[in-house]
């Protein structure tokens, strides 16, 4: 807007445009001016319009939001997905409903939905450990072995904003319970060890990993860990008690009946310790278990006995054995000819038994003293009379179970 | 030009003070009418120019602000009568817009007759029809009805009527301001784009929307100010909704090449989609227009039950504008089966809202689906293909470019727009494809856009922005033929001219003067001349009078030869390149045919 004079003379203005042209200006100002009025005016209005609502808003999104913690935790997923949506369409970029949002539909079974949901935050933050891990499950649900595997390892790649070593080393389990589900066991083995390193100073995780280790098979280093556990300061008792009796177990399943023994001494010693720790029954079931044992190494021929001692022990473990083929035989009725209740196979088995021990020539000490071989054939013998009689004259006790204990892994004996 | 300094704004405005008064008779003769426009334009003739661009800001701050108010208007309504979050089976669903509607029908036809419908036809009409205005009726009207509407629930969206709104601002400050006639009518698209950029967060989308849509050509005289208010708009707007996109984008990736096949498909889809979409428009909405009077107020009503029932029995997201669904679509929390669901029934609750004379706008539910249909596609490929598909929120982002391209027909706006929207230029390759191939396919299977159909059926016939973006300009080279007769030189003598003529039959000589110049001689006036000059051997060059034929070329439009046949019969047409080289000549008759054989041609 031209306002000064010299403008009027470039113009050539008369004195009355003059005047026109002045109050033109004078009420363009004006209209200015009031435009400027009625804008603030508008704007102060807006500004509460827009707060009012504002605040509003943000009471709802709260509200809805706990409802759907309420729905999820009286276990109404369906209703807390309705309330989450809710609250999310208040707030889309709050992250924490989002997630309470897409755990809701996993939740309620919508797998489908809560994966694609997921994932789809999962493409915003691909290095997200808790989404890797939550879609690790879907997939474990959704029977995606090849994808559930994948998101667990992301998970544990992934970024964990607190707790990071348990948070992997609870995810190294899970992948482990899975592997193993999936009979992956060497994969598990390679998980259970890794996390085992994560996990000297929690017994409570050392524990599990250990007998998920066995379940993986490999008593070894299952039983490595179940001593760790053993030997922890801050070891809850009854996981001790457990552990020693995983040990015991583990050690017999290997032959190695001394450790077995060792482990349940040890454990009647730490139940006198923790006396609130086990129960009576399972006190007195370890003692039995204790007993059979230590009954078992007075019967097994070591190599590092006397060789006085060592064939004592082949010679007794030869009568007794004799005695229940004698007593089987008996019952079969094998001495008044073939039985009718006996195959064929069977009868010749249990005949050429009697042949063999006939040809031992009712063997004693002196013949057995320095003849290495025939102590071989005898044992050899034992526990071929134990396994056959088992299998024709039903389960043996006393000392004949345990000697059909031994003979089943002749190789793993001490 | 320099910009004029604060110190020599101060001296001007003293200066302006100091003035001495006017004498007493003076003062007393001027009078206090209203200055016309002739009369500003001679006491104040740069006023014009300089108050466009200082209102433009105006303009577009005051859109802002009321497109913000008329969102939280929604929002208040919304929370009122639908409740905080709709869900199925609640009774206020069905209630709620099928008795606004019955408010919206008579508030229609009695009280705000021009805020029926979306509000882009009402502003083209504006411009082309009532030389740039709009009443303040229309704009308190526009934003009451569409409030209510789409806060009840009705199938619409706030944008159309946002840019209705900030047309209706303009117009009214420019009639406050007793602007010319001229600045009135380019005011409109001014305010259009600012309303429509602070309803979109987008200003790029909303000038280019005008300029495609709107203006239907790039107009310096207006580009300059639509920029200054939409952007003005957006900063306002941005003050209150934060500088975030609408829609929060998820992270936009191309993960393979060929994933554009997956975009193809999707163009595919969205261009049958939005031909379906126009079409039922085109059907239902003058059927019921068709319908006695006393229908046309139950109408809104009749449509908000159809809605409500859509909402009540399972689907409450097709309610209303629905930019929380389009959110939730992007961000993978539907199936592919429920969001094609969606996209269906948005369908057909639109069509019905709109068709109804509910005033509201067809953006929004263009966007909603455009986005569940991508987002369906998306969520298809990426079951059945996950080693192809990057993210479904990308499809859904793309789907909603290719509605936009396909159903309201302005592919470079859908471009932009979903640049805008997500913030991401990687994003190009799939947008480019997917829409164009929409574009095309809705070109082809519906030919006349929906924006016209519905000018069309309110008896209107404004310009299609589409067809003039496709008409073919004719040009000089179109008419031009080659010279039959002879050139002359300016030094030959006019008897020499006038006996060669005579023997050639010919009535017009074209004489090549100094400088490359070129003259047109009627036969007659050589005569004159060589009477007048007998016995004389002067050049020819030197009895003729000063002016010379116009520098045309052959590329120039048909029509700049318009303006000169009142002097020239015949015109020479000159080589760009080489300087007075003669490409041929065109004479009035040449051009008058080269037009109606084109029209003929179009015919």
């Amino acid at each position: 807007m031209p306002t000064a004079s010299t403008a009027d003379s470039k113009l050539h203005l008369s004195p009355a445009e003059r005047i026109q042209r002045r109050r033109l200006i004078f009420q363009d100002s004006l209209a200015l001016l009031s435009l400027i009025a009625v804008t603030i005016c508008i704007a102060v209005i807006t500004y509460f319009f827009f707060n009012s609502f504002e605040k509003h808003r943000r009471v709802l999104e709260k509200r809805w939001f706990a409802r759907g913690e309420i729905a999820l935790a009286s276990g109404h997923p369906a209703d807390a997905v309705d309330d989450f949506r809710s609250a999310l369409s208040f707030s889309s970029a709050n992250t924490q409903y989002q997630m309470a949002l897409a755990e809701a539909l996993a939740a309620s079974g919508r797998i489908d939905e809560a994966y694609a949901y997921f994932s789809t935050l999962h493409e915003a933050e691909p290095g997200n450990g808790y989404l890797n891990l939550q879609l690790a499950r879907l997939a474990v649900q959704r029977k995606n072995p090849q994808q559930a595997i994948a998101y667990y390892q992301s998970a544990l790649n992934g970024l964990w904003l607190s707790e990071g070593t348990e948070r992997r080393r609870d995810i190294r389990l899970e992948l482990a319970r899975y592997l193993l589900s999936l009979d992956r066991f060497n994969d598990a083995q390679g998980q259970l060890l890794a996390s085992e390193g994560n996990a000297l100073d929690n017994p409570s995780a050392l524990f599990a990993i250990a007998n998920l280790l066995r379940q993986a098979q490999d008593p070894s280093d299952a039983s490595t860990a179940f001593q760790r556990v053993e030997r922890s300061r801050n070891a809850n008792p009854a996981d001790i008690l457990a552990s020693l009796l995983a040990e015991s177990e583990i050690a017999a399943t290997m032959g190695q009946y001394k450790r077995a023994a060792q482990a349940l001494s040890r454990y009647m010693a730490k139940a006198r310790q923790f006396p609130t720790a086990g129960t009576v029954v399972q006190k007195r079931a370890v003692e039995e278990q204790l007993d059979k044992y230590q009954r078992m190494l007075q019967l097994i021929p070591f190599y590092d006995l006397s060789p006085k001692q060592h064939i004592d022990r082949v010679l007794l473990a030869a009568n007794i054995a004799h005695r229940r083929y004698a007593s089987c035989a008996a019952q079969l009725g094998l001495e008044n000819g073939p039985s009718q209740n006996l195959s064929s196979d069977d009868a010749a088995s249990l005949s050429a038994l009697g042949t063999q021990w006939t040809q031992l020539g009712s063997p004693n000490a002196h013949a057995l003293a320095g003849n290495a071989p025939l102590q071989q054939r005898l044992q050899a013998w034992t526990n071929q009379a134990e396994i056959l009689t088992a299998s024709l004259c039903g389960a043996p006790t006393g000392d004949d179970a345990l000697l059909l204990q031994l003979a089943q892994t002749p190789d793993k004996s001490e | 030009m320099s910009e004029p300094t604060a110190n020599s704004a101060f001296n001007r405005a003293a200066a302006f003070i100091a003035t001495e008064a006017p004498p007493a008779t003076v003062a007393a003769s001027v009078s206090h009418a209203p200055l016309t426009d002739a009369e500003i334009q001679r006491i104040a003739p740069t006023r014009g120019d300089r108050l466009f661009l200082v209102l433009s800001i105006f303009i577009g701050v005051l859109s802002g602000l009321l497109v913000v108010c008329f969102r939280m208007a929604i929002e208040w309504l919304r929370v009122l009568l639908l409740g905080s979050v709709p869900h199925p089976g609640q009774y206020r669903l069905l209630l709620a817009p099928m008795l606004v509607g019955l408010l919206l029908g008579a508030m229609v036809k009695y009280i705000f007759p021009q805020a029926r419908g979306s509000g882009i036809n009402q502003t083209k009409a504006a411009l082309y029809v009532y030389n740039g205005y709009i009443s303040f009726r229309t704009v308190v009207g526009k934003f009451i009805t569409s409030a209510l509407a789409i806060g009840s629930g009705h199938s619409l969206g706030p944008e159309d009527p946002s840019l209705q709104i900030g047309a209706g601002i303009a117009s009214l400050i420019g009639r406050r301001l007793h602007l010319s006639r001229e600045r009135l009518r380019l005011f409109a698209p001014v305010g259009a784009a600012a309303g429509l950029a602070a309803a979109f967060n987008a200003p790029i989308s909303a000038i280019l929307f005008v300029i495609e849509e709107v203006i239907g050509a790039w107009s310096a005289a207006v580009l300059g100010s639509i920029v200054l208010a939409a952007v003005s708009s957006v900063v306002v707007a941005r003050a209150f909704w934060g500088s975030q996109p609408m829609f929060r984008v998820p992270a936009v990736t191309l993960r393979d090449n060929r994933e554009l096949l997956a975009y193809a498909t999707l163009g595919v889809v969205g261009g049958f989609a939005a031909v379906l979409f126009s079409r039922l428009l085109a059907v239902l909405r003058p059927w019921l227009r068709s319908r006695p009077d006393w229908t046309q107020m139950l109408q809104p009503a009749a449509a908000g039950l159809l809605v409500g029932c859509v909402g009540f029995f399972g689907f409450p997201q097709v309610m209303g504008a629905g930019y929380d669904t389009i959110d939730h679509a992007m961000h993978g929390q539907y199936l592919w089966h429920v969001l094609l669901a969606l996209a269906i029934l948005k369908i057909l609750a639109t069509t019905v809202s709109f068709s109804s004379g509910t005033p509201g706008g067809m953006f929004a539910p263009t966007l909603f689906i455009g986005a569940m249909l991508g987002a369906s596609v998306g969520m298809f490929e990426k079951h059945f293909f996950p080693q192809l598909v990057g993210s479904v929120g990308t499809y859904g982002l793309v789907g909603m470019g290719v509605l936009f391209a396909g159903f309201l027909r302005v592919p470079l706006t859908s471009v932009f727009m979903v640049f805008e929207l997500s913030g991401n230029y990687s994003i190009v390759l799939p947008v480019i494809l997917a829409n164009t191939i929409a574009y095309l396919i809705a070109r082809s299977l519906q030919p006349v856009p929906i924006f016209e159909q519905l000018t069309l059926q309110d008896g209107l016939n404004l310009p299609s922005m589409e067809e003039a973006r496709e008409e073919t300009t004719l040009r000089i080279e179109d008419a031009l033929h080659p010279l039959d007769g002879q050139v002359f030189a300016g030094s030959d003598p006019p008897a020499v001219i006038a006996a060669k003529l005579q023997q050639e039959k010919e009535d017009i000589a074209l004489i090549r003067c100094a400088g490359n110049r070129w003259y047109v001689l009627p036969a007659a006036d050589l005569a004159k001349i060589t009477q007048a000059t007998t016995g004389v051997s002067q050049p020819i060059e030197e009895l003729l009078p000063e002016d010379r034929t116009p520098y045309l070329y052959p590329d120039l439009p048909l029509n700049e030869t318009l303006a000169h046949f009142h002097r020239w019969p015949l015109l020479p047409i000159v080589n760009r390149a080489v300087s007075g080289l003669l490409e041929g000549v065109v004479s009035q008759a040449d051009v008058l045919k080269c037009y109606q054989e084109h029209s003929h041609g179009h015919s």
